[in-house]
């Protein structure tokens, strides 16, 4: 039998509301990460997403959005972040779903993201599917969330770190 | 280190045709759930929708907004307030012999007392010619149910469930 994987590296549950989170010490071990968050945040805002505290522009993204009207696609390069949900997260009543994929993180080669956004807020809210490339031939240590303009996530949001 | 958490908790493969698939006394000690569908049905129509029902609650807790491309257009619908939650499509009578949809339906903290997001996938390709034969679709969900799950059905919108789809349920944990 194959050997089970997804074997939590780090969990966070906030007690508090936060600007960020950070996840960091990622041990190399995994061939890919999986991160999930679950939660509101105060503004509704998107989330962007930085590696290795990397605030240079080597960053781009390419998404495929859905707000139960319209469906939509966009992209940006040289960027300082990876840009996500940036429709989907609302503040609103219900929590949003996020989830991370980071594909053969400890390679030498560029980074590739896919990421999940949705929120159902019953009658309104959005899902966004993005693709996102880190330029950089570094390993992921260490994963910063952090929200776009001046929102932040609220109390009871919950983030966790799988390697796969 | 901590231990892997992928762990399978119940699975079914249809031996001949089913109406519907219950996961029942689904156990509360993980945190989250994924639920792995290889699926075709039997009614004509193309695609198949399947429809959800979370704790045999038929009242109007959820809804839903999809994202979908089918070969020749992109489009976004929702359903807010419905008694059942369109979960995915699948291959019907019509497709191509022997294929199926495939999905993967993620549950993050299923054992919340409070509305529950998630999201699925699914996929239908049948090397089929016919505009709209095959598709993409993503969909953010929202049950809005007061108790933590422990029971998934999943039915047809119309027809049935045929031989050989498979149905794999896995718990995973966070620590």
């Amino acid at each position: 039998m194959a050997t089970a994987t997804y074997t939590p590296i780090a969990t966070q549950t906030l007690g508090s509301v936060a600007a960020s989170i950070t996840f960091s010490s990622i041990p190399g071990t995994y061939t890919d990460l999986r991160l999930v968050l679950t939660g509101t945040t105060s503004l509704g805002d998107g989330i962007e997403i930085q590696f290795n505290g990397d605030t240079a522009t080597n960053y781009s993204f390419v998404s495929l959005s859905g707000n139960g009207t319209t469906a939509s696609s966009g992209n940006s390069s040289s960027q300082t972040s990876i840009r996500i949900n940036t429709q989907a997260i609302t503040g609103v009543t219900y929590a949003d779903f996020n989830a991370f994929d980071v594909f053969s993180y400890a390679g030498s080669t560029n980074k590739t993201l896919l990421a999940t956004a949705v929120s159902d807020q019953n009658g309104s809210g959005g899902l966004d599917l993005t693709v996102g490339l880190w330029r950089s031939t570094a390993a992921i240590t260490s994963i910063k969330l952090l929200m776009l303009s001046a929102s932040y996530f609220n109390t009871g949001t919950i983030a966790t770190l799988w390697g796969i | 280190m901590a231990n892997p958490t992928l762990t399978l908790i119940s699975s079914q493969t249809l031996g001949g045709t089913t109406a519907s698939v219950t996961f029942s006394s689904i156990p509360t000690s993980y945190n989250d759930l994924k639920l792995v569908v290889s699926a075709r049905g039997d009614a004509a129509a193309f695609p198949v929708a399947v429809k959800i029902a979370i704790n045999g609650d038929s009242g109007t807790n959820y809804s839903y907004t999809n994202l979908l491309g089918n070969s020749s257009a992109a489009s976004s619908t929702r359903a807010s307030s419905a008694t059942s939650d369109l979960i995915a499509n699948m291959d019907g009578a019509s497709a191509t012999a022997s294929t199926f949809g495939a999905w993967e339906i993620y549950i993050p903290n299923y054992n919340s007392t409070g509305s529950k997001p998630f999201f699925g996938i699914d996929v239908i390709e049948t090397n089929d010619t016919t505009a709209s034969h095959a598709e993409i679709q993503a969909n953010a969900h929202l049950y809005r149910g007061a108790s933590g799950i422990t029971s998934i059905v999943l039915t047809p919108n119309s027809g049935n469930f045929v031989q050989y789809s498979n149905f794999y349920l896995y718990g995973i944990k966070n620590s």
